[in-house]
């Protein structure tokens, strides 16, 4: 499999206390993200399946293959629509098909998901998840 | 002559207008934003997209098991309260405030609680303001506060301004829907806002806020938040028609995954 982790050393505290201090930014003024292990941040290169463009966040359903050289499917959320316009994000950044490589803060219940801190498309270009 | 060449004119733009309604929609634009909108000139004129750009924090800062929070002067009943929220937060479990189903996050955040920006209009008789993912607030300037029989618990509250020189006050009342003052701390429905909006410089507005709340707190608190116009003034809709984070009665978060 192409998704493997990387310890980092991020206060694990951050996920839990997002909410703590006023409305955070854009990013994180939907739920709490308790259930991703901000200490962890995975990558992954794979291909875009859909990009699910709307609110309270977009979403992002990518395949990446398996060490068992089966497709497994990956589910990365993103910020909402204001956060993500204003980093430059647009409905048809991505592409089905196109691809791309992420970092993302996975599940802490194993599941196949996690918050998508940053993708790198094919040609380059870097786009920040939140 | 001249008639016949004034009503061909006419017509010419009278089938562009009519090609621009029905016809072909106008062309994108081009350039990587909107114009900007004009800059109102009148000090009392709050008129456009802010966001807050520092500021908007009622009480100091605080850590405990790992947990950042705002202390507040709460009464032991209020306290107990927020003492609990604290602690599942650090178990991993933090509050869920109406923001996380998409509902507005309330009156007391919405000037100086930071997140997406929002935009101020002017009429001659109310001041509504949009939260770009929180729906709109008014301030009514014609009017006091509605009999008490007529109100209930808000999450903008019945809100009416008057203007002190340049200064606009607002007080608030009927607060409830959204029952925090930041994102996990407790208010009751004697919560009392008043707030002193001015624009010291054309881009600059700044508030001061004053939360009083005789079941919750113990003395008033009080903030001063800055707010800076944004040029990019277009928002995006925001309503929620993509909710895949699913909580079980013990709070426990997941991803609903796509069939």
């Amino acid at each position: 499999m192409t998704i493997r982790s990387v310890g980092s050393r991020l206060i694990l505290s951050l996920a839990l206390t997002v909410a703590a201090f006023t409305d955070p930014p854009a990013a994180l003024a939907h739920h709490s993200f308790a259930m991703f292990d901000a200490n962890q941040t995975s990558t992954a290169t794979g291909t875009v399946k859909e990009v699910q463009w709307g609110n309270p966040h977009t979403w992002l359903e990518i395949i990446v293959v398996g060490d068992d050289k089966a497709d497994k499917s990956l589910s990365l959320e993103l910020n909402g629509l204001s956060g993500l316009r204003r980093n430059g994000w647009k409905p048809g950044t991505l592409k089905t098909g196109d691809k791309i490589t992420v970092s993302y803060h996975p599940m802490r219940d194993g599941t196949p998901a996690g918050q998508l801190v940053q993708v790198v498309t094919e040609d380059g270009r870097t786009l920040q998840g939140q | 002559m001249a008639t016949k060449s004034l009503m061909g004119i006419s017509a010419a733009i009278l089938s562009l207008g009519l090609a621009s309604a029905y016809g072909q929609p106008p062309a994108a634009s081009s350039t990587k934003h909107p114009p900007a909108r004009a800059m109102p000139t009148d000090s009392r004129n709050f008129d456009g997209v802010w966001n807050l750009a520092e500021g908007g924090k009622f009480g100091p800062g605080a850590v405990k098991d790992g947990v950042k929070y705002i202390v507040y002067p709460y009464t032991p009943e209020y306290q107990a309260i927020y003492e609990q929220r604290l602690a599942n937060a650090a178990a991993g479990n933090p509050y869920q405030t109406a923001g996380t189903t998409c509902l507005p996050s309330g009156a007391i955040r919405l000037l100086t609680g930071g997140g997406p920006p929002l935009e101020i209009f002017h009429t001659a008789q109310k001041i509504a303001i949009l939260k770009e993912n929180g729906g709109w607030s008014r301030v009514y300037l014609n009017r006091g506060h509605l009999p008490a029989e007529d109100l209930y618990p808000m999450f903008y509250g019945d809100s009416v301004g008057h203007w002190e020189g340049n200064t606009l006050v607002v007080d608030t009342i009927s607060l409830g829907g959204a029952n925090n003052i930041d994102g996990t701390a407790p208010h009751s429905d004697a919560a009392h806002l008043v707030q002193r909006i001015s624009r010291p410089s054309p881009d600059t507005l700044r508030v001061e806020a004053t939360l009083e709340d005789s079941k919750a707190l113990q003395h008033p608190v009080t903030t001063v938040a800055i707010l800076k116009r944004l040029q990019d003034s277009d928002f995006t809709e925001s309503y929620c028609t993509n909710e895949r984070n699913v909580r079980d009665n013990s709070g426990k978060q997941s991803v609903k995954f796509n069939k």
